[in-house]
């Protein structure tokens, strides 16, 4: 044997400890985070989002969400055709690996209605990642942005050129 | 039209749930005009919702520019074949429609 025998229970003890220690520490900082977060102001309103969802441009959106994104494809996936023929039905699969992300977001930066939606990562049994078919009006970059709901967030962004735009929203 | 249901395929493999949705929807954007020239006033899904088994595990807002007759994709961890998916939206109009459909096994 490779090990005393009480120097191994001495190791299993120690492992213990620690595993208990980290559990702990978990228990602990889930509601300390939950306190950081209404601390700073972090919980988004119904109002803020009408706002969002209302703007007409991207720096208004991201304004009424109160963040600041930066550019981050590690984090953030997207893709979408470079070239799309009609508007009115373009596929965009976008997710993230982010594990701070609460919100996803997916935005036409030229669209009259910048936002097209919103999709709360709340639940674990949810994977972060979607395929949704969306209107675009003219050539445009396509945002998909994550929000940590602590005024965080991290976005990735594609030119799409479209041939026939959709009257949309 | 818009009274059609909710079509769902649920598919079971490796302990994932692929969920394929379509919904029908005319998805007006508010910026269309008829042959008229008359606005054709915004007509919109506004919040998706998810459940299964009683618990809310999908929860979205859209706009208007998502598309006509929206079609999502998305992937579930911890569900079984037999486990019912319920897909609901509710519009601007206050419309709603709610539909379900079993996770099948993949074959």
């Amino acid at each position: 044997m490779r090990w005393p025998p009480d120097a191994s229970r001495r190791l299993l003890l120690r492992q213990g400890l620690a595993v208990g220690a980290l559990l702990q520490g978990l228990a602990l900082s889930l509601p300390r985070r939950a306190q950081a977060a209404a601390a700073a102001g972090g919980a988004l309103t119904t109002a803020d989002w009408d706002a969002a969802f209302g703007a007409d441009r991207l720096a208004t959106a991201l304004q009424a969400l109160k963040v600041e994104p930066v550019e981050s494809p590690e984090s953030v996936s997207l893709r979408v055709q470079d070239l799309a023929e009609n508007g009115a039905a373009v596929p965009v699969l976008f997710g993230t690996v982010w594990p701070e992300a609460r919100w996803l977001l997916l935005a036409v930066e030229r669209n009259p209605n910048v936002l097209s939606a919103a999709f709360e990562l709340q639940d674990p049994a949810l994977e972060p990642h979607f395929d949704l078919r969306i209107k675009m009006a003219e050539t445009s970059a396509v945002l998909a942005i994550a929000l940590d709901g602590h005024g965080h967030a991290r976005y990735a962004r594609r030119e799409v050129t479209v041939i026939l735009g959709s009257c949309v929203g | 039209m818009s009274d059609d249901a909710t079509l769902i395929r649920a598919r079971h493999r490796d302990g994932r749930t692929q969920v394929k949705v379509l919904m029908s929807h005319p998805m007006e954007s508010g910026h269309r005009k008829d042959e008229g020239g008359q606005t054709l006033p915004a007509w919109f899904i506004r919040e998706v919702e998810v459940r299964c088994r009683d618990r809310l595990v999908l929860k979205a807002r859209w706009g208007p520019s998502v598309s006509r007759n929206p079609y999502l994709e998305f992937t579930l961890r911890g569900f079984e074949v037999g486990d019912r998916i319920v897909v609901r939206w509710l519009d601007n109009r206050g419309r709603q429609r709610e539909d379900g459909a079993l996770i099948q096994a993949l074959t």
